[in-house]
């Protein structure tokens, strides 16, 4: 029976509003732990009766940080419902706009929200232990990581004209084309980005080996994987079928994104207004995967671009050809993806199609009744589901987000931390701090991922002016 | 960059808290430039005497943009609760934030985030005009509309160059 309880609220350095309690039992030993989603936003419900033609400018607003990911994943699923394939043209340049997008969200993830405790230390003191005490210790490197993230929002707004929720991606695919002024002006910043991102990498490295003990155990645990593949079953971000696979790294399923509800299902806990999907065949909790950069790159046999894959081999090497488990990896895998979408820009702009004028297919269609389709987002796969009815109103949305997918490994991995520094109730706040940092190895987008439809956890309180309980209605 | 710039902030959709856009355009008009278009910023312009620039806020990434210019006037929005139509303000880079950053990032923040990364921050100023009325409209109310030219008149007084601007103090002073 739980004793005492430790609560951390809020959960600083993420998206979005959480909190964790840890539960102590009588001898001060962790019993138990939980990362709490308290926000609720409910957007799926109220794009219903909206055109479907909409809902990529709707379905972005979701979230500031990766609005591209909705832009993208909602146009794909209008494709679906129109029936209609983009030209080749609009396909690279929603890529591009993609690509575009991981820059400034990985750049930002690393340096701003991980990096201080990895280059300033899990026990330096919080008033410094922020991205302002990132750029007093290191101004130069800081000022870098701020162009990073900058030519990512360039990128964003040379294609959408805004660097948050931009309108370009729009059903059978994009207003614009590229002009050869943009695509030049792009192309001259890339190798001294990839300098940047291969020194965030050297950065990382750097800190791995002087710890690499607490590398590898820190919130360690097997899991299964899930991440989307090219046909060569290489890393694909835009595109391609969903692989999972499990703790040892074999693979237990690769299918269409429109089939998604055939493997995945989803788990409701009380306590979270985060669902928690799981690989529908082997059931709850142990169906459990991880998505997001370590998910992916533990189910990838390759990456497509030279730098990024000359990493990849040297991050295959942590677990001897195994799925890597520690969650610090996250942090590694994410920066290796950030090499391959500046990588991908530079393949994407050496495509003569690229600046075609063909960016949009408007018809012959074969209308459908319903779109489904997936990407991955920096955090993890993302996949949208619109049903429409016979005016092209959206019917039923249904959103299944990276962070959800994340939800219990997020929990394991914050439990694992608790347990293995949290030993009674006075405890250094250095040691608090490493209970945030699991959750943060995970970049979670709370915002996004709190879209539940159907019946959600809640409970109701009606309290009378005399402070007494009246009423309490739970479902 | 040896250029002052000047810096509106606002957001164009919530009536007078789009002022500063308004303004901003005044004094690209006045000045020879193309007045700046829905979601323009000004940004990638072809360099000019003054940059004249509009953003809806500040963000971190802008630093680069400003980085050693001249001077550095940020126009803004002020409520009714500050009494003074035209509110002109010396401003110098906040002490070091408190915790790490917001979705708010305040001009003397901007400074302090300038001086971290070049090491000084230009000379700043924040010159704040009264708005009235906040609603989801894209027109100024008329009381506000009737500060534009004259805050215009304040911001070409404080990058004319070689100027004097002892005048100006720590204290904002109602101008």
């Amino acid at each position: 029976m739980t004793a005492q309880k430790i609560t951390i609220e809020p959960v600083t350095r993420i998206e979005g509003h959480a909190r964790i309690t840890i539960h102590l039992d009588d001898s001060g030993t962790v019993e138990h732990s939980y990362l709490h989603i308290d926000e609720f936003r409910g957007l799926e419900k109220f794009c219903e009766g909206r055109p479907y033609f909409e809902m990529p400018q709707i379905t972005q607003r979701i979230c500031g940080i990766c609005p591209v990911s909705h832009h993208l994943a909602s146009a794909k699923s209008c494709d679906a419902i129109m029936g209609v394939e983009p030209p080749r043209a609009a396909v690279l340049l929603r890529e591009l706009l993609h690509m575009a997008q991981f820059v400034q969200s990985h750049g930002m993830h690393f340096f701003f929200l991980a990096g201080p405790d990895l280059l300033l230390g899990f026990d330096a003191d919080p008033a410094v232990r922020n991205v302002f005490g990132l750029i007093e210790a290191d101004p130069q490197l800081a000022l870098k990581a701020v162009g990073l993230r900058r030519f990512g929002q360039q990128i964003i707004e040379r294609l959408g004209g805004k660097r948050v929720h931009p309108n370009f991606a729009v059903p059978g695919g994009v207003n614009a084309p590229l002009s050869s002024l943009d695509r030049d002006a792009i192309s001259a910043e890339i190798e001294t980005q990839i300098g940047v991102a291969l020194e965030g990498v050297g950065l990382l490295n750097g800190w791995v080996e002087k710890n690499r003990d607490l590398a590898l155990r820190f919130a360690s645990f097997p899991s299964n994987y899930m991440g989307m593949v090219d046909a060569a079953g290489r890393l694909s971000l835009y595109d391609g079928e969903i692989r999972i696979c499990d703790p040892a790294g074999r693979r237990l399923e690769q299918f269409h994104p429109r089939d998604y509800l055939t493997h995945v299902a989803e788990h409701v806990e009380p306590w979270s207004f985060l669902k928690f999907p799981y690989y529908r065949k082997q059931g709850w909790p142990e169906g459990s995967y991880r998505v997001g950069p370590l998910g992916r790159l533990n189910v990838i046999d390759a990456i497509p671009t030279p730098l990024a894959q000359e990493e990849f081999k040297r991050f295959r090497q942590i677990a001897d050809g195994r799925p890597v488990e520690g969650s610090l990896f996250y942090h590694y895998a994410r920066l290796i993806e950030l090499i391959y979408a500046l990588e991908r820009i530079d393949q994407l702009l050496a495509e003569p199609e690229i600046l075609s004028l063909d960016t949009r297919t408007c018809g012959p269609a074969e209308p459908s009744d319903r779109g489904i389709a997936a990407l991955e987002a920096p955090r993890g796969t993302l996949v949208h589901d619109y049903s429409v009815d016979g005016n092209g109103l959206i019917a039923r949305a249904n959103l299944i987000v990276a962070t959800g997918h994340n939800n219990w490994a997020m929990n394991r991995a914050v439990e694992s931390v608790a347990k293995a520094f949290v030993h009674g109730p006075a405890v250094a706040e250095g040691m608090l701090n490493r209970v945030e940092a699991a959750v943060r190895c995970y970049d979670p987008c709370l915002s996004c991922s709190t879209h539940a439809i159907g019946r959600m956890p809640l409970e109701l309180t009606l309290i009378g002016a005399d402070g007494r309980v009246q009423a309490r209605l739970a479902r | 960059m040896t250029r002052p710039v000047v810096m509106g902030l606002g957001n164009p959709d919530r009536g007078d808290d789009g002022i500063a856009f308004h303004v901003v355009n005044r004094l690209r008009r006045r000045l020879g430039s193309r007045p700046l278009g829905d979601g323009e910023t000004g940004l990638d312009e072809p360099r000019a005497n003054a940059a004249l620039l509009f953003v809806r806020q500040l963000v971190p990434e802008l630093v680069l943009d400003v980085g050693g210019c001249s001077r550095l006037i940020f126009v803004d929005a002020h409520v009714p609760a500050e009494p003074r139509a035209i509110v002109c303000a010396h401003i110098r880079p906040e002490s070091r934030p408190a915790s790490g950053l917001t979705h708010a990032l305040p001009p003397e923040g901007f400074l302090w985030l300038l001086q971290a990364f070049a090491g000084r921050a230009p000379e700043s100023f924040l010159v704040s005009v009264r708005g009235e009325h906040f609603d989801f409209t894209r027109r100024l109310s008329p009381a506000s509309a009737a500060l534009v030219d004259p805050a215009a008149g304040v911001i070409l007084n404080l990058i004319r160059p070689n100027d004097d601007h002892r005048s100006f103090t720590n204290h904002p002073r109602e101008v």
